[in-house]
């Protein structure tokens, strides 16, 4: 039976890792480009348009939440955090894939692969 | 050595650095403006931090970090410009059922107006119809896509589009080419043009319709509310009217005049004449060595040499001579003529006071060459 959050998935690689980068806590842009880079061992390299343009969308589907925090230089900066209904959808994401990883492993047990 | 992120990237490579900034702020103003204004700055700091570090690094990752910012950089202009369209259609702002419905119901009115058109065509001008068929096929088919646009309206709005821009540019086409908007006909076919024009328009409105529907919740592919939505009568009554007012226009357009034919003023000269006056245009004449003889004229002719193309000229002894010729073409008691037409693709004959002019081309440059020399001289056919 497909559920509400069931309709978003699956999820593009990108949106995934941004999501996957946001659940460890709140932050800044270049951090979540690093981070995604490290999480995707250096496979997926996002560019700063490209990083932009997917938080915009995750903004306006409200998956994720825009907060402004001060430096400790006193200037104020834009920090990225994960809202409750992209929480959820990273889950059934993560879900949904640990299911194919498990039935894929099935059948490496069984020598198919 | 650890990367200073914040290090000023010019340190390493001044030029280089500079440039790519410059692209790189430059490229942020090719944003659409809610995109720069909420992220714009952001980007530029995150740019010059990942410039810094790679920087910090080797040339070799500043080189690959340069090609991946650059090279991401189109597509990602791109799409966020069709995100933003998508996300802020200003031209419709249909947010609601009862809105979507209106403008949904508006459209469907308008787009009887193609089968009428094909209706009034089929109807007043079967003595031509012939020579229009791929305009009339084009209509019956923008008629068919509108319809269809009524149930699926993404593929009906797409259909209507392309329809109705192969219809704008054929009509276009068969104007430019056939030199001459003035007779009748041809009015006729640049109306239905201009016509196509108009739903060229409504076909992008029933498209945006479409695209507005995940908006409201609605399916994209099919509008099933259909059976359920009632058209408002308000819309019913200001469709009617507005077909009433297409009748009232069309009618008289499309209904055949009989005019009678005018014989031009009363000039006399001969082919010398008709030779300096179309010099006296910039046109390159010569005469042709061989005089020529047509059944539908009682006199031989000369040809002349304009521009490479072969125009017949028949000098009678007087108006009177020459206009009887005419007027028999005209009110197609000419059997000659009509004998010589089934040999041709195409003739223009004028009446230039005694001198009639025969071309057998369709070059558009000649046609307007002969109609700027002479003036509205081409004998039409009623």
């Amino acid at each position: 039976m497909t559920t509400e959050i069931d309709k978003y998935l699956p999820l593009t690689e990108s949106t995934f890792f941004i999501l996957l980068s946001l659940s460890a806590g709140k932050k800044h842009g270049y951090a979540i480009m690093k981070d995604v880079e490290q999480l995707s061992s250096g496979r997926l390299s996002l560019g700063t348009g490209t990083l932009y343009g997917a938080l915009g969308r995750l903004l306006d589907q409200n998956w994720i939440e825009r907060i402004e925090e001060r430096q400790y230089t006193g200037r104020p900066r834009k920090v990225y955090t994960l809202s409750e209904l992209g929480c959820r959808i990273l889950s059934a994401e993560t879900s949904r894939l640990q299911e194919q990883l498990g039935a894929a492993q099935q059948r490496l047990a069984q020598g198919l692969l | 050595m650890t990367a200073d992120p914040l290090r000023h990237p010019e340190q390493r490579a001044p030029t280089l650095i500079r440039l790519a900034r410059w692209l790189f702020s430059t490229a942020i103003h090719l944003y659409p403006r809610r995109f720069q204004a909420a992220f714009g700055d952001e980007m530029l700091e995150v740019f010059n931090l990942a410039l810094a570090e790679a920087v910090a690094q080797s040339s070799t990752a500043l080189l690959l970090r340069l090609l991946r910012e650059l090279g991401q950089l189109p597509a990602s202009l791109i799409l966020e410009h069709l995100y933003d369209r998508r996300k802020n259609m200003t031209v419709l702002p249909l947010y609601t059922h009862r809105e979507l419905n209106t403008v949904r119901w508006v459209a469907r009115g308008l787009s009887l107006l193609p089968v009428l058109l094909w209706l009034t065509l089929a109807i007043f001008h079967e003595d031509f119809l012939a020579e229009i068929t791929l305009p009339l096929i084009l209509i019956g088919l923008l008629s068919v896509s509108l319809i269809v646009a009524w149930r699926w309206e993404k593929i009906g709005g797409a259909v209507t589009s392309a329809g109705a821009l192969l219809l704008f540019g054929v009509l276009l086409y068969q104007n430019l080419s056939a030199g001459n908007m003035i007779t009748s006909r041809w009015v006729l076919i640049f109306a239905s043009a201009s016509m196509a024009g108009f739903f060229l328009i409504l076909g992008w409105l029933f498209l945006s319709i479409a695209q507005q529907a995940p908006f409201v919740n609605l399916p994209l592919e099919r509008s099933d509310d259909i059976a359920s939505a009632r058209p408002d009568r308000r819309y019913l009554v200001v469709g009617l009217i507005g077909i009433i007012a297409l009748l009232l226009f069309i009618i008289p357009i499309m209904t055949p005049v009989q005019q009678r034919f005018e014989a031009p003023p009363v000039t006399t000269g001969s082919a010398t004449d008709i030779m300096r006056s179309l010099q006296a245009q910039g046109a390159v004449v010569g005469v042709g060595s061989v005089p020529i003889e047509q059944s539908f004229t009682s006199v031989p002719g000369e040809v002349l040499i304009v521009d490479n193309q072969e125009i017949q000229v028949f000098e009678y002894a007087d108006v009177t001579a020459a206009t009887a010729v005419a007027s028999a073409v005209y009110y197609g008691n000419s059997p000659g003529w009509e004998q010589f037409m089934l040999t041709t693709d195409v003739a223009h004959l004028y009446q230039i006071g005694n001198v009639l002019l025969l071309y057998t081309g369709s070059e558009p440059t000649i046609t307007r060459l002969l109609e700027m020399a002479f003036g509205e001289r081409e004998i039409g056919i009623p």
